[in-house]
């Protein structure tokens, strides 16, 4: 089912759409959720966690603008801001994001346009374009390992590679993106 | 660096995010436990009760419906193709118990298996009556490339299906399967078990949106490049069964291979062994008029309002129908009109 057809599914029978938007991208919401929450929350918290991204989501299907991405980024994105809310919540560290969850969508989309953040922007999207330039399977074992927090095993799993062969590749790729972007700064922090 | 990495993706916005991860494959499974635990909550939360669920799930089909899934790469090669006739009956009857041999001549001797350097790929069996085709499909590594591949493909429990299917019918058009069901998917039943992957899989006849099967003069079967096609060949007869009373169950058919009826679309407070997914209750009338319990039997059903079409197969075996009068829906019994 593409975007299009389960976002309008969940627009005109959101129970099948809800269903259908749970078993496409929970495995996607709980990866993500692990990667930040593994270390800090129990087993059920996590699960509980998962299903509130997906609650969260669907309090937001009008907001939800195909142009500007795909479910599966709006569901990534408001997994990965809730998670690290929740974990500097649970280690009682200072919070990065002050926002409410009813806010998230609107910081999803909007950024003050400061020369900072101009920079900052830059630099992100350096690296990304940095990272598909590696070319497949690279780009992908980079994106799966560093975004989603995903296992060499696993990762080995989704693209065919053993796990040591994934691992390997990983390193390499590092040191690519080192090379690649040796000297940028980011956010005050350099590439070395 | 990997730090770096890290904090840079934490801080994306939405239209980095998409950019970042749109070519990756958003399929990424986790445990079903786990799964099955996170949807209760997250139903429960928004209202939607597991008899909905239940129905959602079933009107998609949801139960071993797969889209048609990505075969492995391979190279097309027209040359080696090989006709089975025999191997048909030997596939078939790697995979179905009952009345296998009475139905050899009644099978289609024009199947094929065809293969590059790599692999080799094959329809070993195939079942067809009025409301649905069941095929058993293989596929083989051949070379030391090949058979990598699909130990590898093995290990992760994937399965290896066609990349596309087609249905020529009788009157020369052409419709695409979108989605078939797989009913066993299982590497112990046949031989080179480390190596193959065998599976039967059925389409029904909603799925293409013809009446019967009869419409189909033959399927198409495409796996990266290699084709195979399959005749479409009645595997005896589907009776249509009368009922004994009144009732809102209609359309009742009997063949070797399953049956089918339209029946009132049942809202269920849970799966039982006694009940099918559909909310039916289903026994076989065997000729002494005793009542026999459904065994392994799979189903699909479609929607059509409040009505629902069911297709069940007999779970892989072949019965013999002397042996049975008919069949009871709901405490309803519906018979053979002939023997």
């Amino acid at each position: 089912m593409t975007d299009q057809e389960l976002l309008k599914l969940l627009h005109e029978d959101f129970e099948a759409g809800y269903v259908e938007l749970m078993d496409t991208y929970i495995g996607l919401v709980y990866v993500i959720a692990r990667s930040k929450l593994s270390s800090i929350c129990s087993e059920q918290v996590m699960e509980e966690f998962v299903s509130d991204v997906f609650y969260m989501f669907s309090r937001q299907i009008e907001d939800i603008d195909l142009q500007k991405g795909t479910i599966k980024a709006y569901l990534s994105i408001i997994a990965k801001r809730k998670a690290i809310r929740t974990y500097y919540q649970q280690t009682k560290k200072q919070a990065v994001y002050s926002i409410e969850d009813k806010d998230i969508t609107i910081a999803l989309v909007s950024k003050e346009n400061t020369e900072q953040t101009i920079l900052e922007k830059e630099r992100r999207e350096e690296l990304i374009q940095a990272i598909h330039n590696l070319g497949h399977p690279d780009s992908e074992i980079i994106i799966r390992k560093y975004y989603y927090g995903q296992t060499a095993t696993e990762i080995g799993e989704q693209i065919h590679m053993r796990p040591k062969s994934v691992a390997k590749r990983s390193e390499r790729a590092l040191m690519k993106l080192r090379k690649k972007l040796e000297s940028v700064k980011l956010g005050g922090l350099l590439y070395e | 660096m990997s730090k770096e990495i890290i904090d840079t993706f934490d801080d994306l916005t939405l239209e980095e995010t998409n950019k970042l991860t749109e070519d990756i494959d958003t399929i990424i499974t986790i445990d079903e436990e786990t799964k099955e635990r996170i949807k209760e909550r997250a139903f429960e939360e928004v209202g939607i009760s597991n008899q909905k669920v239940a129905r959602i799930h079933k009107r998609k089909g949801y139960k071993m419906w797969v889209k048609v899934a990505a075969c492995i790469a391979s190279v097309f090669v027209i040359g080696s193709v090989t006709v089975y006739a025999s191997g048909m009956l030997e596939g078939l009857s790697d995979y179905f118990t009952g009345e296998v041999a009475d139905y050899k001549d009644k099978i289609s001797d024009t199947i094929q298996t065809a293969s590059n350097k790599d692999y080799e790929i094959a329809i070993k069996g195939a079942l067809l009556d009025e409301n649905q085709f069941q095929f058993v499909f293989m596929v083989e590594g051949k070379s030391k490339k090949g058979k990598k591949i699909v130990s590898e493909v093995l290990a992760t429990g994937n399965m290896f299906s066609p990349d596309e299917v087609y249905a020529t019918l009788k009157d020369h058009s052409k419709k695409k399967v979108e989605h078939y069901s797989i009913s066993r998917w299982s590497n112990d039943q046949v031989q080179n078990a480390d190596n193959d992957r065998s599976g039967v899989a059925k389409i029904i006849t909603d799925e293409l949106g013809i009446d019967s099967m009869a419409e189909v003069e033959y399927f198409e079967f495409y796996c990266k490049g290699i084709k195979l096609t399959v005749d479409a060949v009645m595997t005896g007869e589907t009776i249509s069964l009368k009922a004994e009373k009144k009732t809102e169950i209609k359309d009742v058919e009997l063949s070797p291979i399953g049956f089918s009826f339209i029946g009132k679309d049942i809202e269920i407070d849970e799966a039982t062994e006694d009940v099918l997914l559909t909310g039916h209750k289903i026994r076989y009338i065997k000729k002494d008029g005793t009542l026999e319990e459904p065994q392994n039997e799979s189903y699909d059903s479609w929607d059509m309002g409040d009505m629902v079409h069911v297709v069940a197969d007999f779970g892989m075996v072949i019965q013999d129908l002397d042996e049975y009068k008919g069949i009871q829906i709901d405490g309803v019994n519906f018979y053979k009109t002939k023997n």
